[in-house]
């Protein structure tokens, strides 16, 4: 077998990789298999190729589920609501009291993407991408940085709002590290501020306050997310959604 | 269908809002895995991810149990993401002749020039970094173990061309992982 040859079965070969010690089905005849194996073992170009694509396909084969974030079902459960009542006439009713909470999250978040888009990194205010981290975010005038400031002040009083409301429905140990870490953003933006007073046109010291600030409103959007998971059996109860 | 998924079906179908929040905890993890990998980014994959359980809730009261819940969602999902990476491309077809004409990069080695241990991250950037077609193809076969006959239905792409779209995503990851740009 020529090594053009061999490129034509190369794929079926490394399919045959046994996954987890079980042999895969055969692809190959055992005809064609010997004569691969043949190959392999007198082309040392070939063997590393052969080599390489068994470790991506043993790799690729231990990829780990992803997650997706838990704004995602906010999301959808919003978007049902919003569906025209002619099709989810059957869902109105308990369904839209349980997710009364969820909505003023979308809300929240959703006033939140304008701020994302002009001021943070794209995806900061989400959960970060394995993927792609690439800034390009441009420099702020003042007047922009004085709006998103504005923006996210609102936004984490609007958050603050909530989980003062709901602190009850997470456990005390759950509330005391929130609360411990909330303490620690806090102090950050109280020095943020304070470089900024002293040095209205900084940027470093901007870009801090806003930093500070941008986490306050994740670790805040989290807090909700709990809140909101803790939720569901308790609507259950309250509202006799499934009876 | 499994009773347990007849259950769940049958309340989402009388309007059980919590029947249907179960629906998605149960099975959005799996789509998630899948989306994310078809789109190339988790911005995108949250995205479709919404749209393809909202199609799903539109669709629900149609659902006959013919299959499980799972697969039936998991065909939804992967006919959404196709729909949508097509809809990018124009035609799976141009990406396809794209591809081909796209010579990859290969590195010319007697050595194994992928490391032995590769990082997962590494591994999912690399994968996020493929042509789509390219990608949709490999994490079809390689991730979700489809066979190419049926990609080949599902991308509506010959046989062949399904074995040439992983082989050549292959050889873009052996590129990318070992440092050579393809």
């Amino acid at each position: 077998m020529t090594c053009q040859e061999y490129d034509a079965y190369i794929d079926d070969y490394v399919d045959e990789v046994p996954s987890k010690g079980i042999p895969s089905k055969g692809i190959l005849s055992d005809a064609l298999r010997a004569q691969c194996e043949a190959h392999v073992s007198t082309c040392t170009h070939c063997r590393a190729l052969t080599t390489d694509l068994r470790t991506i396909r043993m790799a690729t084969r231990s990829l780990e589920p992803q997650v997706p974030s838990p704004q995602v079902w906010y999301r959808i459960a919003a978007a049902i609501e919003a569906e025209p009542h002619g099709i989810v006439s059957a869902w109105f009713g308990g369904w839209q009291q349980a997710l009364a909470g969820a909505v003023a999250v979308v809300l929240i978040v959703s006033s939140l993407s304008w701020v994302g888009g002009h001021l943070a990194p794209a995806g900061r205010n989400r959960p970060a991408s394995p993927i792609s981290d690439a800034s390009g975010a441009p420099p702020m005038d003042a007047a922009e940085f004085t709006l998103v400031e504005q923006q996210y002040t609102t936004a984490i009083a609007g958050l603050e709002d909530i989980t003062k409301k709901e602190r009850a429905t997470l456990d005390a140990d759950t509330a005391q590290v929130l609360q411990a870490n909330l303490t620690v953003i806090d102090s950050a933006i109280g020095e943020s501020r304070a470089a900024l007073n002293q040095e209205p046109e900084s940027t470093v010291a901007q870009e801090s306050l806003v930093e500070a600030l941008r986490n306050k409103v994740v670790l805040l959007q989290d807090t909700v997310a709990l809140i909101n998971a803790m939720q569901p059996a308790d609507a259950d109860t309250n509202t006799g959604l499934n009876q | 269908m499994r009773a347990v998924d007849l259950e769940l079906v049958q309340r989402c179908q009388h309007g059980d809002a919590a029947a249907f929040e179960e629906v998605y905890r149960a099975h959005a993890g799996r789509l998630y895995s899948l989306v994310f990998r078809m789109a190339g980014s988790a911005y995108d994959a949250e995205d479709l991810l919404q749209e393809i359980f909202l199609h799903a809730y539109r669709k629900m009261a149609s659902f006959r149990g013919d299959s499980s819940l799972g697969t039936w969602l998991y065909r939804l999902a992967v006919n959404h993401c196709l729909d949508v990476l097509r809809g990018r491309q124009a035609k799976m077809t141009r990406v396809t002749d794209s591809l081909d004409d796209d010579g990859a990069a290969e590195p010319a080695s007697a050595m194994p020039v992928v490391p032995t241990a590769i990082s997962r991250l590494d591994l999912e950037r690399a994968i996020a970094r493929l042509p789509a077609g390219c990608r949709a193809a490999f994490v079809l076969h390689d991730v979700e173990g489809f066979e190419h006959n049926e990609i080949a239905k599902l991308l509506g792409v010959s046989e062949g061309t399904s074995k040439s779209q992983v082989h050549k995503a292959r050889m873009k990851l052996r590129a990318m992982l070992s440092g050579v740009t393809p």
